[in-house]
């Protein structure tokens, strides 16, 4: 049983684009799993603490952001669940929306990485400071930030003369299993910000 | 009942299969060993009687009878070389037809028996199995149609004497990628003798087989002498062409009016034995004889600075990727191809030997690499597009065919102007993928009914407008149709009176530009008056149920309308293209190799560059399309890439700086996140 259970990652390593066509709908609903259950596990928390007002230019980054990462998700996964890889326009407007994020994520990064710090341990005594982001809203923002580091990162690698084929083949898998984690996380960060916003 | 005598009938079947299959095993004789068998042999004629090579009425020998007696001769005839005639192998892509040139007529017509769609069957254009050896029989290997009408399927049934006395159905007409049924037998086999298989054709070591006697005793109509000659055993006096049709060949005066066979005594043995140097895997000139391309073209270099392909120069030959049983379903190397042996081929392909994950890797192919290459280019490029052939430019390159212009044949007329106008690479859409071919555009004379093109033989058409086209010896059809003789008041009318009395030397390079674009005008108003006439005569010979004759060529078709000449757009008229894989460059050499701006702009040769129809009808304005036309590309989406890519190398920069800002950002709140876990640890 062992050797079968090693040889796996061989075998689904030849079958990647299949494999990915039956977790895209997967991850998918995974996030939206994650949303209702936290949705229901909030039924039972206390007053959330108070919210700390948007300035109107982090608006106008998050939903710009927000924006291509809808749009680089919409082309990829479209594509492959109809067409089973992407091609002409979809990956042409795939690849401008790629332009765009790798300039938005530091943006993102410098923006809000100190509004989405955790508070380790219990608050100092004193009223408590507003906050702008619940905790999973600050959970999905590091995973949106990491798994776009990796999005972004395997696509550059790969436009360089460094790797081959198999090289190029095992970024593309990371590429597109990163970016489900990546569109995923946007929506969960999404709700925790209409979340936030929507509480009294 | 004696139950021994039961058991001994039981078993009797048995034994009897197992004898059977023995003796079935061993009805060719096999070596194997993988060294060659010395081929110190008896000679055997056509009727499998053993030769006797010093008498002065030998019998030339008949590879049937004399290899056929160690091989499977009927095995070998299904071959894909040899089944010309008949579909065998995997003729699921389109190769190279055979073209029906006819210089007389302006015809070159893509004929082939094996429903590629673009070509037409011979035999539909009742072309009969003599008249396509008589054509094609230099670069036949024998065999197919060269086995006379019987080969060609089954043979005309014998008709009763009721059948007798009904006229003979006409032909259906041929329509491109039918297979049409053999016709009535005709031509003089009876004289000439079957055209068999030449094994030696390829399998001969020594450097003694010669295709030019090969071709000349075809020529001469000696088929069964052929073999013989060409491999040097002997040598053939007379010719079956000079014999009249009813020469009787069984008479006994016979013997002394077809060719006689001497053979030369120094490559007979004491014993009767004649040495065939055979090897099982042929040289590649044997493959080149009939496989050979050429550029042609004042533009074109020198052929010693062409490169051959690259897998000849790392010391493999044509067989080690072509190879075959017994069987001689020769692999043909594509991807998706099957064997109709049923051996798995598909390590035999490009892919296959240098991509595949399991099984590849063939005589030590190396591992296709193509750093920083977008895997999106495997699925929409074929191996050919970027390895193979000439690398494109501002327009393909006219080229010969061994196959199509005779090559290996000693001739002076080899050139561009030697028709059929063939043209490489053009980069079409094969199987999903962009893939280089090879392009002719069909040229004959044809029967327009209800929206079919159906051609018409051609040495028919030649019988009809032999007065009309008057084309005199040593001219051609395009010579013919579009002679013109400018007058003095032509040439006044284009240079004015002065200059119109100057002799030409004197001209300017100007003048003579203007002269020649007059001439080129008048010439295609003196084809198009031609044509018309050439379509009145054809008229007559059409059947009367309402057929309209057409000449095709040059990508266009035309019709006779109200005294003139009309060209219309048919299907008819479309290029045959078929894809091509060699000869293969170097890696290195590979279009994209050195940059990506070899594809990816707008001035690209591979999209940009101009394919005009050639043919042999005159034409100011011939079709043309570029190959982002034909390949059936989006303009506006190569735009949209092409404007993309100037900035890619800047936006590696940019990218790597941007991700180094997103790395630190993670980096260093990562190191806050442990510190003060640490220290509410410590707390703890």
């Amino acid at each position: 049983m062992f050797p079968d259970i090693c040889r796996l990652p061989i075998a689904a390593s030849s079958h990647s684009s299949e494999i990915f066509r039956i977790a895209l709908p997967v991850g998918l609903l995974a996030g939206a799993a994650i949303v209702l259950l936290h949705l229901v596990i909030t039924r039972f928390c206390g007053k959330a603490p108070q919210r700390k007002p948007w300035r109107w230019w982090e608006a106008l980054v998050y939903l710009g952001v927000l924006g291509i990462i809808a749009c680089l998700g919409v082309t990829a996964f479209a594509a492959v669940l109809r067409l089973g890889a992407i091609g002409g326009w979809w990956l042409f407007a795939h690849m401008c929306g790629a332009g765009a994020m790798v300039a938005a994520l530091p943006v993102l990064a410098l923006m809000w990485a100190d509004s989405n710090r955790f508070q380790i341990g219990p608050a100092d005594s004193g009223p408590a400071e507003p906050v702008q982001f619940l905790a999973i809203a600050k959970l999905a923002y590091w995973t949106v930030l990491a798994s776009g580091l990796v999005v972004a990162g395997t696509m550059i690698v790969s436009m360089l003369r460094w790797l081959g084929t198999p090289g190029q083949q095992l970024m593309l898998d990371v590429h597109r299993y990163a970016g489900l984690v990546c569109v995923v996380a946007a929506g969960v960060h999404l709700y925790g910000v209409a979340l936030r916003r929507l509480a009294p | 009942m004696n139950w021994r005598l039961l058991a001994v009938a039981a078993l009797l079947p048995w034994v009897g299969a197992a004898a059977w299959a023995a003796t079935a095993e061993t009805r060719f004789s096999q070596t194997l060993s993988r060294s060659d068998y010395v081929h110190w042999i008896e000679l055997y004629d056509a009727k499998g009687d053993q030769i006797d090579p010093a008498r002065p009425d030998a019998a030339p020998y008949s590879p049937v009878h004399t290899c056929g007696r160690c091989h499977d001769y009927e095995a070998i005839r299904h071959g894909y070389h040899f089944s010309t005639g008949s579909t065998s192998g995997d003729s699921s892509r389109r190769g190279e037809p055979w073209i029906w040139t006819d210089d007389r007529t302006g015809t070159q017509i893509p004929l082939s028996a094996r429903g590629w769609p673009g070509t037409y069957d011979p035999a539909g254009l009742g072309i009969s199995e003599w008249d396509f050896v008589l054509k094609f029989g230099r670069h036949l290997a024998g065999g197919g149609p060269g086995e006379g009408p019987s080969a060609a399927g089954d043979p005309p049934a014998a008709a009763d004497a009721e059948d007798a006395q009904k006229p003979a159905k006409p032909a259906k007409p041929a329509k491109a990628g039918d297979k049409a049924q053999a016709n009535a037998p005709a031509g003089r086999w009876h004289l000439s003798g079957q055209l068999a298989i030449d094994c030696m054709i390829c399998h001969a070591k020594d450097r003694s087989y010669s295709p030019e006697v090969w071709s000349d005793q075809i020529a001469s109509q000696n088929f069964a002498w052929a073999p013989t000659a060409a491999l040097g055993l002997g040598r053939v006096e007379g010719k079956v062409s000079a014999l009249p049709d009813d020469l009787d060949a069984a008479a006994a005066d016979a013997k002394d009016k077809l060719p006689k066979t001497t053979y030369l005594p120094h490559r007979v043995g004491a014993d009767k034995k004649v040495f065939f140097d055979v090897v099982r895997t042929p040289d590649d000139r044997a493959c080149y004889y009939c496989h050979t391309t050429r550029f042609t073209g004042a533009e074109v270099a020198p052929e010693w600075t062409h490169d051959e392909d690259v897998h000849l120069r790392a010391g493999m030959t044509c067989s080690d990727c072509h190879r075959n049983g017994i069987e001689h379903q020769t692999v043909r190397g594509f991807e998706g191809e099957t064997s109709p042996s049923g051996q798995p081929v598909q390590t035999l392909s490009c892919r296959g030997c240098h991509m595949d994950e399991s099984g590849g890797g063939r005589l030590g192919a190396p591992r296709a690499v193509h750093k920083g290459l977008p895997l999106v280019h495997f699925d929409k490029l074929a191996c050919t597009a970027c390895h193979s052939g000439p690398r494109p430019g501002d327009k393909p390159v006219q080229i010969l065919t061994s196959m199509a212009h005779g090559l290996g044949l000693p001739a002076h007329h080899y050139g561009e102007k030697l028709p059929p106008a063939m043209v490489a690479p053009v980069y079409l859409q094969a199987g999903g993928a962009l893939a280089p071919h090879r392009m002719v555009w069909p040229a004959f004379w044809g029967a327009l009914k209800d929206g079919e093109i159906a051609p018409l033989n051609p040495d028919k058409v030649y019988d009809a407008l032999r007065r009309t086209l008057r084309v005199r010896r040593g001219s051609n059809f395009t010579a013919a149709v579009s002679e013109v003789k400018l007058t003095a008041a032509d040439k006044a009318k284009a240079l004015g009176e002065e200059r119109a009395a100057v002799a030409e030397k004197e001209l300017t390079g100007e003048e003579k530009a203007k002269l020649e674009e007059l001439t080129a005008v008048m010439a295609a108003d003196a084809f198009r008056k031609k044509l018309a006439e050439a379509l009145g005569e054809l008229k007559k010979t059409l059947p009367a149920d309402g057929s309209e004759p057409v000449y095709v060529a040059g990508g266009r078709a035309y019709r006779a309308a109200e005294g003139a000449v009309e060209a219309f757009e048919h299907a008819a008229a479309e290029p045959y293209a078929w894809q091509f894989a060699h000869d293969v460059r170097p890696a290195r050499d590979a279009i994209g190799a050195a940059s990506c701006f070899e594809c990816h702009a707008d001035d690209s040769k591979y999209f940009a560059g101009v394919v005009t129809a050639l043919g042999p009808a005159p034409d100011n304005q011939p079709p043309q399309s570029t190959m982002r036309q034909l390949a059936g590309h989006d303009p506006l989406m190569h735009k949209a890439w092409n404007l993309s890519f100037p900035g890619r190398t800047a936006f590696k920069f940019f990218g790597f700086a941007s991700l180094g800002v997103l790395a630190l950002v993670l980096l260093a709140y990562s190191a806050l996140a442990v510190v003060a876990i640490a220290r509410f640890v410590r707390r703890l």
